[in-house]
């Protein structure tokens, strides 16, 4: 479940209030959430590094609420997700931002230089749900289980998610099957 | 018209898991340290236990002293105060009782926090 060097400084700071322990948590898992949260604001870095600034306080206040049963990335990842909803909630209603992602979605150009971005791209146009199933699954390594929790969404949920975004983003990436295009990237 | 294909699963699948760029801490893990309120030490499993039993050691001298008061209060509240019978040994139960949750609930914190 938890690494055991996890295990250890989760272990400090809860019994100690051991601020340096809870420092190592952050270092080690600062990129991890930064790179979750630069995924879900579309690529925004000064806010998706405020909200993970805010995610790594209140799990420091919330650490006795951690029960353990997922992985403390898992819940890190819970927090910084309900934030970034919070967020999106208070300056434009979700569905709206959802509608809208479809809209650019549709008009979309496409616009190399290159494969990687392309896909950034399109991640960017995914609904903020899809968007974080994509990420903690494909790119964080998290269990379909895991991301479920993290996400406080049903399993069916999840999966629904991932094959809704997974349907975006081989639409999106249709014209990469074109040889001429594979040819330039070559 | 012509629909370009569509990258199969397993192409997409190997683009989503390639890594991702690497984000420099560039002072991150300080700024989130500099930020942190001070947060209480949880309390120990003897200061606890401690703490326990003395509140129930309060709370049975005072329901001893509450059987001697000549009640002033209004008398159904005196009535439903005398009526509610507690034998010592029923209060050295509890205690231990009390005592044992507290132990049992620290040890399973411990493996909690530890991802027993």
């Amino acid at each position: 479940m938890n690494d055991p060097a996890d295990a250890e400084l989760i272990a400090s700071a809860l019994q100690r209030g051991d601020e340096r322990a809870y420092a190592g948590l952050v270092a080690r898992h600062q990129e991890f959430l930064r790179h979750f949260l630069r995924r879900l604001t579309g690529n925004d870095h000064g806010t998706a590094d405020d909200l993970a600034q805010e995610a790594f306080v209140r799990a420091w206040q919330k650490l006795e609420t951690y029960r353990g049963d997922s992985a403390w990335r898992s819940w890190l990842c819970g927090i910084g997700y309900r934030l970034f909803l919070g967020r999106v909630r208070r300056r434009e209603p979700l569905d709206g931002a959802e509608e809208l992602s479809a809209d650019r979605e549709e008009a979309a150009p496409y616009s190399p230089p290159g494969l990687a971005l392309d896909l950034e791209q399109a991640i960017a146009l995914l609904s903020s749900g899809e968007r974080a199933a994509i990420t903690l699954c494909y790119q964080s390594g998290c269990s379909h289980g895991e991301a479920a929790t993290a996400l406080g969404i049903p399993l069916g949920t999840l999966k629904t998610h991932l094959l809704r975004a997974k349907e975006k983003l081989r639409r999106s990436l249709a014209p990469w099957n074109h040889g001429e295009r594979l040819k330039v990237e070559g | 018209m012509l629909t370009p294909p569509e990258p199969d699963d397993d192409t997409l699948d190997a683009l989503l898991q390639s890594a991702p760029r690497a984000i420099p801490d560039d002072g991150f893990t300080a700024r989130v340290c500099a930020a942190l309120p001070p947060r209480k030490a949880s309390v120990p499993p003897a200061r606890r236990l401690l703490l326990s039993g003395a509140l129930l050691l309060g709370c049975l001298v005072a329901w001893m002293a509450w059987s001697r008061i000549d009640p002033t209060l209004p008398t159904a509240l005196a009535d439903a105060a005398r009526g509610w019978s507690f034998e010592p040994w029923q209060a050295l139960i509890f205690v231990i009782a009390l005592s044992a949750w507290a132990v049992a609930r620290d040890a399973r914190e411990g493996d909690v926090v530890a991802g027993v």
